[in-house]
């Protein structure tokens, strides 16, 4: 057994004689406990080799991140949208003392859904999924609608992605999509505090003021997770 | 990258200093990731991790001696990206056309619903991972470099045998048999202790 484990060690190193070499290679052909101690011993190089792999790429990215290397790269289509914020940021710096507007008080609340990590982990074995969360949680929410939208249209039970959906409208400003998305939503759901809350918010980003305070309303005078944003927003927007 | 600066850069590689890796990214990133976008359309941040990969197989090349000499830098970087975009392709390729409608509607639930035997299949193979890098990681520091030298980074017996001086190359080998010995003990002792929990 030891003379086995120490073929193999030499096969895995490829420190192995030729004649060892083609034994080796024999008997993984014929001898079925031989192939099986193999793999498990291969299986076990490999798992210190993706160790030590993500251990130098984990290293490499928080010393990039340090840095500040801009690991990004602007592709074409994200110019136009990139130059548009800049004017709108360049515009806001110039409008001096002007009080915020109820658009922009609610938009200081919007905030990224979070993803549940545990089943986040869970489906993150496709690879599909895992791109549509990676481009929602690094902001890029134009870029993950696409792909959350074709999500949701093969899981349109799936609560999570349609929320997903529903908050990247919001961010991308497109408010009348996301309260279209939010107003169904069934009342028993889970999720519901955070759709009204949304919702709520949703309807003062697209100035429908009149439907936003009762709600909001609702939601201060409740036993919201939200009540006292809520409050805070009502009394803001007075 | 010149000639000189890629040698100082395998000399600190195998002295196990890595803070190059950031300079080859930095010199690379550019062409690497804005050529894989351009020819294959992946999103940015896949292309990012594909040449972080490639930066990994280039340090394994330069450790194992497969790699000594460079002409361009970005080209052979962007070479392994090209092979792990075709790699990955070839391999979601399979999937798609393996699967019939649904097959993956089928996978989408199983996927999305907590299914109790990926999990236990998950655990089991995170114990098992845990245990064998425990097993590694509790052997005596010139065991593990020995192992590591050998079985992750690739290195030659002549070279492990001057950077931590051992007598000859035969020398490595013997000690490197008594500490693969060691370590299948280490997982065998662990996994007995865990089968009788």
């Amino acid at each position: 057994m030891d003379n086995d484990l120490l073929l193999i060690s030499d096969y895995l190193a490829g420190d192995i004689s030729p004649e060892d070499q083609s034994l080796v290679e024999r008997r993984l052909l014929e001898d079925p406990v031989f192939e099986d101690q193999f793999q498990q011993r291969k299986a076990e190089i490999e798992i210190i080799r993706a160790a030590d792999r993500a251990r130098v790429k984990e290293g490499l990215r928080q010393q990039l991140t340090q840095e500040k290397t801009p690991i990004r790269f602007m592709s074409s289509w994200w110019i136009p949208i990139a130059i548009a914020a800049s004017i709108a940021i360049f515009l806001l710096i110039l409008l001096p003392n002007s009080s915020p507007g109820p658009q922009q008080l609610a938009m200081s609340y919007l905030e990224p859904m979070p993803i549940a990590t545990s089943r986040g982990a869970e489906v993150g074995s496709d690879e599909r999924l895992k791109r549509a969360f990676s481009l929602y949680q690094q902001g890029n929410y134009a870029a993950a609608l696409p792909e959350l939208e074709e999500l949701l249209a093969q899981i349109p039970e799936n609560e999570q992605i349609a929320l997903l959906v529903a908050n990247a409208y919001s961010q991308t400003g497109r408010f009348d999509k996301s309260i279209s998305l939010y107003q169904p939503w069934d009342h028993s759901s889970p999720y519901w505090d955070v759709v009204e809350w949304n919702l709520a918010l949703a309807l003062v980003l697209e100035d429908r003021l009149k439907e936003a305070i009762p709600l909001l309303t609702q939601i201060s005078e409740g036993n919201h997770f939200k009540a006292k944003q809520a409050a805070k927003l009502l009394s803001e927007l007075e | 990258m010149g000639e000189n600066e890629f040698q100082v850069l395998i000399t600190q590689l195998k002295k196990g200093n890595e803070a190059g890796l950031a300079q080859v990214y930095r010199e690379t990133s550019q062409y690497c990731i804005r050529t894989l976008i351009k020819k294959t359309s992946i999103p940015t941040e896949d292309a990012e991790d594909l040449l972080m990969d490639a930066i990994l197989i280039f340090r394994e090349n330069v450790l194992s001696g497969k790699l000594s000499t460079l002409t361009s830098l970005k080209s052979y970087l962007f070479g392994i990206c090209w092979n792990l975009w075709r790699e990955r392709n070839r391999a979601q390729e399979k999937w798609a056309t393996a699967h019939s409608e649904i097959e993956r509607q089928l996978f989408w639930i199983q996927t999305m619903e907590h299914s109790t035997v990926k999990e236990e299949a998950e655990s089991t193979q995170e114990a098992r991972v845990r245990m064998v890098t425990k097993a590694l990681a509790d052997m005596s520091e010139r065991c593990r470099k020995l192992l590591t030298y050998v079985y992750v980074e690739g290195r030659s017996q002549q070279e492990i045998a001057e950077l931590m001086e051992f007598a000859s190359a035969n020398v490595v080998k013997v000690t490197r048999h008594r500490c693969y010995k060691q370590w299948m003990s280490n997982i065998e002792q662990t996994q007995a202790r865990n089968d009788g929990q």
